[in-house]
């Protein structure tokens, strides 16, 4: 019996002496670390402004829909009701709480929760001038995310009288996930995006290049704010602080391709190896039969490029798919780079806009038209052959600002935003999807001026998880 | 062998005897008779005579199965004769519960059991868990879906979980294992399943018994039993279940399009025209599917000695499966069970397996590369191949026929040839075991169990093929992902049990246990770009690097139990557990739970007051206990920053947002039981209630998206599941030759969730709320209402004036507006009321014929396919119409119709979201028939066989759905679409389809 005492002591000894171990219970995550230990040194911090870049670039929001659903809104594209129909309730302003914008809301919040949980921990470095550029970088992309977020869900405010005053959106300054926030007005979140933007800019870094908010990348946003803000004056100041000058047209179709940055202000690095996005997927696939376009460009804003414009080749392509000829957009087709189809670098402000920013501004300042117009045409010479303008002055002015406009920032996710602000309809041609414009013209024509719908939807689950939140008027 | 000769010097002389029964005293063939101590045996013949050479004082031991063993010392007379008496014992049920085993007499909990002859009567299949299905009362299984070699989605009493895991823990030979490891194991080498459903049986695995407890314990050899090799082969055909609706050919379809205006239809020029589209017409389904071939090879041996018990089998399966173009799945297994007696004291042992499965995966998600979309969304009047103006087949620069891309832009058949995912499973599980018996009363028991699965998955797209032209930017390239993991879960158990019995009455077993299980757990992704047209396909010859990953999880738990059994006299029994566990799934603050559970039996037929003719067996049951589901996956408390990349260099990133104080879901059980036999047991019955309410539910809570949308896994709710089973079963006939049984379970569901988001939150406003969790499609989780209640908006039939499909907004008003209007339709969610299943059992001298029907009543599906096929005109010129998509409204006062569709191919009320494509989903169905023929004795001697049989067998056979159009038997919707927590049923959406199987097969002993 003593022999079982033995065997059965040992094996006991054993069987505890590995279990009872407590730390065989606290096992940490292999491929994280925890929110206490996530930011202390400046190399944390600027991983983590890193992070705020490749969060833009999720799919939701600069990745592909942001680039591609404000065209979809407008009167730029039409739908190729052959193809996969994507974005189809977006095309016919049909969207509902339950069909909407609901994961680029989510996108963009969490830019500005990751901005908001390292604006709360930079104290931990040093004061100087490393930390005030982690500052700036991450108010500028805090900024930029309520910007967008608000032009979608809000109005613009000089979209017409009583937009300063309506219900824009949440303004979010706590990386806290369990607050509720209710919308703030339009007012307070231009005030707001303003004063991020302005803070930023005295604080972002000269040395930063173009893969980051910089300087001019700043004050080029800053100058589209000021303009959405109805703000001219500011509006001119923050663009004449940009210092680069507007791409040349030698240069211009190697923007699209990455092989020239002349004339990008910013732009989001996207990479095989790592963000992997595919911007072109919301316009259209290439086949071994061609390209197959889900959107094709609006055949009367097709005849609005001349063939001395250089954007014209380096927008879109004239081409057969499957014995059909279409007007495909590829602008977001074609790398220098990556292998990967459509993963290129992701344009989010040029000095042309800046111009443009500019030239509208000082044409609403009484007596500034000459101004306008220079501004107009450094963008114009560098995009014709030879400039077609010439002169203008007054509504005229206005209105080749308002078509270059058009024209120089097409599918890049601007006109829903600009014809919105000016108050004006979405009037789209009357024609099919076809090269010539046959085929089928789009059901819905057009969104008369001051139509609710200019205001999309928020989404259902917000509304049934944020009690501060309301929905916008028409739905 | 040294030992045998170290005994044959004494004395030796030859015995000889006759051995026969006590019952009836007729002779005893098969008897093994063997000197103890040494491995010499023989068996008795037909007339139960035996010869065997011993010495006097050894002893001879008799055993045979259902008998008493029996001994006798050899003396000075040469004859033993020995009269053998049955054992009542054994002949009882031996179920498997928890750590230890009972016969059904000592039970004092709600167990199911289905032994391995159970199973023989199933039509079978490769995966054990899909056999079970109806056999068990309470056990709710449902096939994943179609695909070959999937496992089943068990639910033990209801649904006990929303957001962690709501399948039972499987235990196999002692190894804990996931539900998608259950396929690794050979159905022919299960001994018996155990399902423990209440808390009594289950509380003694604490934190991971929740949700009930399988139990599948594999065969072993038996103590002096002559090696037994039995061979079975079967082969198969399977077939997708016919389809309770019809789609339109291609003259309806193209005269639907010409009444809507759209499409081909629409657009057709000429009759000549017109005829050469109906030439062409054909079902999609004959070109994209075929019959599947199913063979099943295994070969087991098995045996034992004095001292060793043996189990060897290897088995071969295979199910290509309906997809054409794709081998479904095989596998290869084998298996050593191992007993042997070292010492009097000390027994060691070990079971060992190790299976390999190669899968072939079709696409499971709702797009253009799912072919079982495809089949029914191509027009049939779009051929195989494409054509030219002439109508030829054309062909591309190697001379093959190209493949249609069709109107929905995307060859399928190209996706099934040319991008190809296998994915392999080598699973070694098995354990190693020493048993001491270190007194009379006690025992020790420790045991190490594990399962290692190395898995990995190829997907390689062809460079060239359709796919790579399009991601590639029409320039041949070629993809090849590698992705794989290694993970490893051990168990080492230590258990002593002390067991008495005094006064010859008081029968009392004590066990106390600790148990540590770990998993570890490792994955890697490789891929590379730029592959060779034609070529290898290994990333060795990629041009270029694409990505690479990886990742690392471990989990552990560690726990201290014990159990008490008391019985007296086999009248009164009483058992208590209780378990402490520790995980290192839960935060800081709730590592630690203690779970148990208590519960007492009454055998009223052993009284001895109690007398009677016709009851034989009257048995109350009584329980109540706690267990615990940790199904939550790793790390959930901690809230985590990630990396991932920007222009190359690193980032970090929210990961996981965390509750410190999340602990594991705790499921209190209680329930009562009788069990009945009557007229010498030939109707015997039972009867269960039982009331499971899970509190501190683990539940995703979706966060607005104004913070950025996070979900936050927390302890937020509670529910309750309520519940009736009934058990009958009947010889109708018993007679010799003759025997014919019919049985029947019927099982009653009842669910409601009594408790959202914890009250004492302060960051909630009122517990009641609706949680909006990932897995999400169309129900919410609402107090009051079942769990996954639908939240649709109601439909009103269309409008006779004008043809407008209506809806009812939330406050019941007629609109014809659907998004918005949804409202939780109670008493409609994805579970069922009521299921059940009843069978025949008829032997006649040789012959077996066994039939299963499964029925199940009161869920509710939403049928997206069927939204897709009458889609009011919505994209109908890229997918084909069921036929009846023809009545829709075409003059004012049409009633009964469809809404009318939309000639511009939309309408904002049309194809909306709603309760019109919810649908009951009850449905009856023959799951099993076998048909079988044993070989008369005088053929199998014949032959030195001891046994054949040969039989048919068909599942899925018939089945009727009176109101869900398409198959009833919904698991998974969509796979890749319900990336977590599947809710098995909510939706259908061209997951692999069920299939019909008719195979036959024999079975050889010898």
């Amino acid at each position: 019996m003593k022999k079982y005492t033995i065997i059965l002591s040992t094996i006991f000894a054993m069987a505890f002496m590995s279990s009872c171990d407590q730390d065989n219970l606290n096992l940490n995550p292999f491929n994280s670390v925890g929110v206490d230990v996530a930011l202390n040194t400046q190399g944390d911090f600027d991983i983590a402004v890193n992070g705020l870049y490749s969060m833009m670039i999720d799919a939701q929001y600069y990745g592909a829909d942001f680039l591609s659903f404000p065209d979809v809104l407008a009167d730029n594209l039409i739908i190729n009701l052959d193809a996969r129909q994507t974005q189809r309730s977006t095309f016919e302003w049909r969207y509902n709480p339950n069909d909407t914008r609901g994961a680029f809301m989510a996108d963009a919040y969490d830019v500005v929760q990751q901005a908001n949980f390292i604006l709360e921990n930079v104290d931990k470095l040093p004061a100087g001038a490393a930390k005030d550029n982690v500052e700036a970088q991450a108010l500028a992309a805090r900024a930029l995310a309520h910007f967008n977020l608000n032009n979608v869900f809000g109005m613009i405010p000089t979209q017409e009288a009583g937009a300063n005053a309506s219900l824009g959106i949440s303004l979010n300054f706590s990386s806290d996930i369990r607050q509720t926030l209710a919308r703030n007005t339009v007012e307070a979140v231009y005030t707001s995006v303003i004063n991020d933007l302005e803070e930023a800019a005295g604080k972002i870094s000269a040395a930063n290049g173009i893969e980051r908010f910089n300087p001019d990348a700043i004050n080029g946003i800053l100058s589209r704010v000021y303009l959405y803000d109805g703000q001219w004056q500011n509006a001119v100041d923050a663009a004449n602080a940009v210092t680069a000058s507007v791409a040349e047209f030698g240069n211009f179709t190697g923007i699209w391709d990455d092989s020239s940055d002349d004339g990008v202000l910013f732009k989001l690095i996207n990479r095989d190896a790592d963000t992997d996005i595919s911007t072109a997927v919301p316009y259209n696939q290439v086949l071994t039969a061609g390209i197959f376009s889900e959107y094709v460009v609006d055949f009367g804003f097709f005849n609005l490029y001349s063939d001395q414009d250089v954007r014209k080749g380096a927008f879109i392509e004239t081409s057969a798919f499957e014995g059909d000829v279409y007007n495909h957009v590829v602008i977001h087709n074609n790398s220098s780079i990556n292998m990967g189809t459509g993963v290129v670098d992701i344009k989010v402000i040029r000095a042309a806009e800046v111009q443009l920013n500019k030239a509208e501004a000082l044409a609403n300042i009484p007596g500034q038209d000459a101004a306008a117009l220079a501004a107009l045409d450094l963008v114009r010479n560098q995009r014709y052959v030879v400039n077609p303008g010439g002169g203008e002055t007054g509504q005229a002015l206005k209105d080749a600002i308002q078509l270059e406009r058009r024209l120089e920032l097409a599918f890049q996710g601007h006109r829903f935003f600009d014809i919105k602000r000016q108050g004006d309809a979405i009037t789209r041609t009357n024609a099919g999807q076809f090269a010539d414009g046959t085929g089928t013209p789009p059901l819905f024509l057009t969104l008369p001026a001051g139509d609710c719908k200019f205001e999309l939807a928020i989404p259902v689950t917000e509304i049934n998880v944020n009690p501060a939140s309301t929905q916008n008027p028409c739905y | 062998m040294a030992f045998v000769m170290q005994f044959s010097f004494a004395q030796e002389k030859t015995i000889t005897g006759t051995v026969t029964s006590a019952a009836d005293g007729l002779p005893l063939p098969g008897v093994n008779v063997i000197v103890q101590g040494t491995s010499r045996g023989v068996q008795t013949d037909f007339d139960g005579n035996y010869t065997i050479k011993a010495s006097t004082g050894e002893t001879l031991v008799f055993s045979f199965l259902g008998m008493k063993e029996a001994t006798a010392t050899v003396a000075a007379s040469n004859t033993i004769n020995m009269v053998m008496s049955e054992d009542v014992e054994t002949l009882e049920e031996i179920v498997v519960v928890g750590f230890s085993s009972k016969s059904r007499d000592e039970l004092t909990s709600a167990v199911s059991n289905v032994t391995s002859e159970d199973l023989q009567k199933i039509a079978p299949s490769v995966s054990i868990d899909n056999m079970l299905q109806g056999v068990a009362a309470g056990v709710q299984v449902t096939a994943q879906n179609g695909k070959p070699g999937q496992t089943a989605f068990i639910r033990v009493r209801g649904i006990g979980s929303i957001n962690a895991g709501n399948q039972p823990l499987y235990i196999v030979d002692g190894a804990q294992v996931n539900e998608n490891d259950v396929n690794a194991i050979n159905p022919n080498d299960v001994e018996s399943v155990s399902v423990l459903k209440d808390a009594a049986s289950t509380s003694i695995y604490g934190a991971r018994g929740g949700n009930g407890v399988v139990l599948i314990t594999t065969k072993r050899g038996k103590k002096g039993k002559d090696a037994v090799i039995k061979v079975s082969s079967r082969l198969g055909r399977s077939r997708k279940v016919r389809d309770n609706f019809t789609m339109m050919n291609s003259a309806q379809k193209l005269q639907y399009e010409r009444e809507l205006g759209i499409g081909t239809g629409a657009s057709l020029a000429s009759n000549a025209e017109l005829n050469a589209l109906l030439a062409l017409d054909h079902d999609w389904q004959e070109d994209l599917l075929q019959d599947g071939l199913q063979q099943s090879f295994s070969l087991s041996i098995s045996g034992g000695e004095e001292r060793m018990r043996y189990f060897f089998s290897l088995g071969y399966d295979e199910d290509t499966g309906i997809v054409r173009d794709i081998d479904g799945y095989n596998r290869s297994s084998g298996r050593l069970n191992v007993d042997y007696d070292a010492k009097p004291w000390l027994t060691v042992g070990t079971s060992l397996s190790f299976s390999s499965i190669e899968q072939g995966d079709p696409r499971d998600r709702n797009n253009v590369q799912n072919p079982f979309r495809a089949m029914y969304d191509y027009n049939p009047y779009e051929p195989f191949y494409r054509r030219d103006e002439n109508g030829n087949v054309i062909f591309d620069a190697n001379n093959q026929p190209v493949l249609n891309p069709t109107s929905a832009g995307y060859p399928v058949s190209s996706e099934l040839r040319e991008n190809l995912t296998s994915r392999f499973n080598h699973r070694f599980l098995g354990n190693f075991y020493l048993d001491f018996k270190l007194h009379e009363n006690v025992k020790f028991l420790t045991q190490v169990s594990g399962i290692y699965d190395q898995f990995r998955r190829e997907n390689y797209l062809q460079p060239g093929s359709t796919l790579d032209l399009i991601v590639n930017g029409n320039v041949p390239t070629g993809d090849k992902t590698d992705s794989g993991s290694f993970d490893f879960t051990y168990t080492w158990l230590n258990k002593a049990t002390y067991s008495n019995t005094f006064g010859e009455k008081h029968n009392l077993e004590v066990t106390a246990l600790t148990e540590y299980v770990r998993n570890n757990f490792r994955s890697y992704l490789a891929s590379g770009t730029g592959f060779v047209i034609g070529g290898p396909s290994v990333l060795d010859v990629s041009a270029a690097p694409d990505t690479v990953g990886g990742t690392r999880s471990e989990n552990a738990l560690f726990s201290i139990a014990g159990n008490v059994d008391y019985n007296y006299d086999n009248r009164y029994i009483v058992t208590a557990t209780v378990r402490r566990d520790g995980s290192s799934k839960f935060g800081a603050n709730t590592k630690y739970g203690t779970f148990f559970s208590g519960s007492v039996a009454w055998n009223i037929n052993n009284e001895a007051f109690f007398k009677s003719n016709t009851i034989n067996t009257l048995k109350l049951r009584a329980s109540y206990g706690t267990s615990g589901n940790d199904q939550i996956g790793n790390y959930q408390p901690i809230t985590t920053y990630g990396f991932a990349a920007y222009n190359g260099l690193n980032t970090l990133e929210p990961q996981n947002f965390g509750d410190p104080n999340l602990g594991w879901e705790e499921n209190t059980n209680y329930g009562i039981g009788v069990e009945f036999g009557l007229f010498n047991n030939r109707l015997r019955g039972l009867v269960d209630y039982y009331n499971r309410t899970t509190s501190e539910l683990l539940l995703n809570e979706q966060l607005p998206f104004s913070v950025g949308g996070p979900t936050v896994t927390g302890n937020l709710g509670e529910m309750v599941n309520k519940g009736w089973e009934f058990e009958l079963a009947g010889d109708v006939i018993r007679t010799e030759d003759f025997r014919w049984s019919l049985n029947a379970n019927v099982n009653l569901y009842d669910n409601e969730v009594t408790k959202l988001v914890n009250p004492d939150d302060p960051n909630t406003e009122d517990n009641e709320s609706d949680l909006f969790t990932s897995a999400n499609f169309f129900s919410v989780l609402r107090v009051g209402e079942e769990v996954n209640t639908f939240f649709l908006t109601r439909y009103a039939g269309v409008n006779p004036a004008n043809g407008e499909a209506l809806y009812l907004d939330t406050d019941g008003n007629v609109t014809n507006v659907a998004a918005g209007n949804e409202v939780a339709l109670s008493g409609k969610s994805p579970f069922a009321d009521m299921d059940g299943s009843f069978g025949t059992s008829v032997q006649y001298k040789g012959w077996d014929l066994n039939a299963n029907f499964y029925w199940k009543v009161g869920n509710y599906i939403y049928n997206l396919v069927e939204q897709n096929m009458l889609a009011d005109g919505d994209g109908v010129e890229s997918q084909n119409q069921r036929l009846d998509a023809f009545n829709y409204w075409r003059n004012p006062g049409d009633t009964n119709v469809l809404p009318r569709p939309s000639s511009a191919g939309f309408a904002a009320d049309a194809n909306q979201t709603s309760d019109r494509f919810l649908q009951k989903g009850d449905y009856i169905r023959l799951r099993s028939v076998q048909l079988g023929y044993t070989l008369p004795k005088r053929f199998t001697d014949a032959m030195a066989l001891d046994n054949v049989r040969i039989y048919a067998a068909g599942t899925n056979l018939w089945t009727y759905a009176p109101e869900f159009k398409g198959d009833p038997e919904v698991g998974i919707g969509s796979g890749e679409t319900q990336t977590a927590g599947t809710i098995p049923g909510e939706f259908a959406l061209y997951s692999y389809p069920t299939t019909a199987t008719i195979a036959v097969g024999f079975d050889i002993q010898f």
